[in-house]
């Protein structure tokens, strides 16, 4: 059994559990080591509490990190233009969906595209339905974190660990749902998590 | 592979190879991942049949490939649909108004050509953004501002020939008006400058705009008879200070003496930066206030303004609960640019005046700033764009937010006419759009929409109209936004830009002397662009062969 498929069979025993006590080192028993690419930097929103998550867990593991409120004017003029105008740097993040959006407008003139991104949709039973947009070998991964309920903290720890993106071709879009444990969805609104990578 | 109409697909595939030859392998896209890049996220159509896409896209470097592409284009009679950076949206985006065009791309030329400190000016080609520009000029260290619109991200040559509007001072903002000199591609390939540009070693090219003989710079605005290469622009030298005074004002009909003597002191001169109205009572934010507006929500009122907002009162009826709580009828921000000593001397000036029409009238100081500005005091200031900063907070427009989580757009078409500088027709316009508005079931954002005041001589109302993904309530918008056209024209308000999809029924409303504008615009079309290859459709202005299709209610 490869690693994938080891994951496959215990993702209802001991992954789960190793995930929740170990986030890293749970990450790093499904993602591929070969073919990960660096963040050098992740953006946040800072109006909404599961951003807020991601950016201390992102402190905490040392990130690069930007707070956006919406607006990304000093976003792309103090960081990404000049970050992409001279290297090939992958930014990460959690905002609301439009400033992604135009996020990706912008990042097509420096030939940067969007390379993987997951819609966190709120649902009215407190549950969180998830539609990730990745290539096929970030899926499983993916869909670990975010069946749990401290999935911004852990999409810090799996941003840290570096993203796989060497089969850019065979994206997927995979729906997956965190339970409604805590009453109500940490994603009050909707929201996006996503990876801008040069093409 | 999909083909231009009327194209084979060998030929096209012939054609292609022709583009490779002429720009390089890797910058002729023809990949559905690299075609949608093209589409116009804020398509009125978004995936309907009639949604307006490219077959392929081409991205020349140079003034000489582009010649190249344009004459293979002829050659083979594939329509190209030239875009600059293509961040029109709300007008249009990237996506060719014809579809299944070739979109020729012009971000790779980025260059700027010249920045000339002492003459205020520059020369630029298309894929120069107002950030690349606005860079430049502060790593230079160049004492000169560029005027930004809001967004800023996009071209600085394609927003001046859509004939986009800025906000610093009144000779800059009309961004066409302010340019002096292009150079032109022609359907056939030929490359042809304009104004002193057309004589050979011209020291002037920036200088002296007209040149000799008919001045044709117009004519490649809103347009498609050649593809604009390079354009040179006017500065602003940097000034020593800003200051920026509001008038409040406490009764609904003080806002028609307002703009009589606000017009009256900008044409004068005697403030030359962009006058920013807006309704504290009635909540409406002015542009400056708009990011803070989108992103904290209205200000909260007490349970009486509440039933007033719910009751669906006139505007006016606003008046009483105002002038008890002190909450102007209007307010608006003058903008003064110059020595501190001189601008001091306008705004008191404008205070003096004021009091003298509209003795209710007070006053507020808002801003002052000795320039340049530092960098805290750049992150400080209310509206970047009137410091000729790029800035992107325009996107707070149906953007979410705290307090406003499920905005119902995706994206907007603005719904823009040039009504006069008239108080009471800003009143008018909002009565006749108000009520068509509501039998058309398209709610307008706010109870009253104030005017723009981005050119001297009139007003332009910038109205959003919400795009959403579903082609139901899409149709209903389209629906209601070329009823709208109509509404407006019927009183004499035209629109100054559209969205491609509406620019057909805009340029159908104008009509004088049996449409002789319109076929003034085909004559041209016809001699300059004979195969009808340069973005067929844009502005309405179709070639011969497709003209039948494309008139009224087909475009």
């Amino acid at each position: 059994m490869n690693r994938r498929g080891f994951f496959k069979a215990s993702l209802s025993g001991t992954a789960l559990s190793m995930l929740c006590l170990s986030a890293g080192r749970a990450l790093a028993s499904v993602q591929e080591s070969v073919g990960r690419v660096e963040v050098g930097l992740v953006v946040w929103d800072g109006r909404m509490p599961a951003p807020e998550n991601f950016a201390q867990e992102a402190e905490h593991l040392g990130l690069k990190k930007h707070r956006i409120d919406g607006d990304v004017s000093a976003l792309w003029y103090q960081q990404l233009d000049p970050m992409w105008s001279t290297s090939s740097l992958v930014v990460a993040g959690i905002t609301a969906i439009r400033p992604l959006f135009i996020l990706e407008q912008m990042a097509r003139d420096r030939n940067v595209r969007l390379a993987l991104s997951v819609e966190h949709r709120p649902q009215l039973d407190g549950s969180t339905e998830h539609w990730i947009q990745a290539p096929a070998s970030e899926i499983d991964a993916l869909q670990l974190i975010l069946r749990q309920e401290s999935w911004p903290r852990l999409l810090a720890h799996y941003f840290r660990s570096g993203v796989g993106l060497s089969d850019r071709a065979s994206v997927v879009r995979v729906r997956c749902i965190t339970p409604a444990a805590l009453g109500r969805s940490l994603a009050e609104v909707p929201l996006t998590s996503w990876v801008l990578a040069p093409v | 592979m999909r083909t231009p109409p009327g194209i084979g697909s060998q030929e096209f595939a012939a054609a292609l190879n022709e583009f490779r030859e002429a720009v390089g392998e890797k910058w002729v896209f023809t990949s559905d991942e690299d075609i949608k890049l093209y589409r116009d996220a804020y398509s009125p159509y978004w995936n309907e049949p009639e949604e307006r896409t490219a077959s392929a896209a081409v991205a020349p470097e140079s003034s000489e490939e582009v010649q190249a592409v344009v004459a293979i284009a002829n050659r083979y009679g594939i329509p190209v649909y030239s875009i600059s950076t293509g961040k029109n949206l709300g007008y249009g985006g990237s996506a060719p108004t014809y579809s299944g065009s070739v979109v020729l791309d012009l971000k790779r030329m980025n260059r700027i050509i010249e920045v000339n400190e002492k003459q205020a000016y520059c020369i630029v080609e298309p894929g120069v953004s107002y950030f690349d520009m606005y860079r430049y000029l502060q790593e230079n260290n160049i004492r000169l501002w560029i005027d930004v619109p809001d967004p800023g991200w996009g071209s600085m040559m394609g927003n001046a020939l859509d004939r986009g509007a800025g906000y610093t001072a009144a000779r800059f903002r009309n961004h066409f008006d302010a340019h002096c000199g292009m150079e032109v591609v022609l359907a056939d390939g030929e490359l042809m400058r304009t104004g002193m540009g057309a004589m050979p070693g011209s020291q002037t090219w920036q200088m002296y705009k007209s040149g000799f003989g008919p001045w044709v710079d117009g004519i490649f605005s809103q347009s498609n008879f050649g593809v604009v290469t390079k354009m040179g622009f006017w500065l602003m030298p940097e000034p020593d200070a800003f200051l920026k005074g509001v008038i409040h004002l406490p009764r609904y009909k003080d806002l028609i003496p307002h703009v009589d003597l606000m017009t009256s002191l900008e044409n004068s001169r005697i403030f030359d930066g962009y006058p920013d109205l807006n309704s504290p009572v009635l909540g409406t934010p002015s542009l400056a206030g708009l990011h803070d507006f989108l992103v904290d929500g209205p200000e909260r009122r007490d349970d009486e303004y509440m039933q007033l907002f719910t009751s669906g009162a006139p505007p006016e009826d606003y008046e009483d609960y105002g002038l008890r709580n002190k909450i102007p009828f209007w307010s608006c921000a003058l903008t003064f640019y110059g020595p501190e000593k001189v601008i001091r001397a306008q705004w008191e000036h404008v205070q003096e005046r004021y009091k003298e029409v509209l003795p209710e009238a007070t006053f507020e100081l808002r801003e002052f700033y000795d320039l340049p500005l530092s960098e805290e005091q750049k992150e400080q200031v209310q509206y970047p764009a009137q410091f000729g900063i790029p800035n992107l907070r325009t996107f707070a427009i149906g953007a979410r937010s705290s307090w406003n989580p499920a905005p119902p757009s995706d994206g907007h078409a603005w719904f823009s006419p040039i009504i006069p500088r008239d108080g009471a027709e800003i009143l008018r316009i909002n009565e006749v759009l108000g009520k068509a508005s509501r039998e058309l079931g398209i709610p307008m954002l706010f109870a009253m929409n104030v005017p723009v005041p981005s050119w001297e001589r009139c007003f332009v109302f910038i109205i959003p109209f919400m795009i959403s993904k579903d082609p139901k309530q899409n149709k209903k918008t389209r629906d209601a936004f070329r009823q709208i056209i109509k509404i407006a024209a019927a009183n004499g308000w035209g629109e100054y830009r559209t969205a491609t999809a509406f620019q057909g029924d805009v340029m159908d409303t104008y009509s004088f002397g049996d449409n002789a504008l319109i076929r003034f615009h085909e004559k041209i079309k016809d001699a300059v662009d004979p195969k009808g290859i340069l973005s067929p459709g844009r502005y309405n202005i179709w070639p011969r062969h497709l003209r039948e299709q494309h008139k009224k209610g087909n475009s």
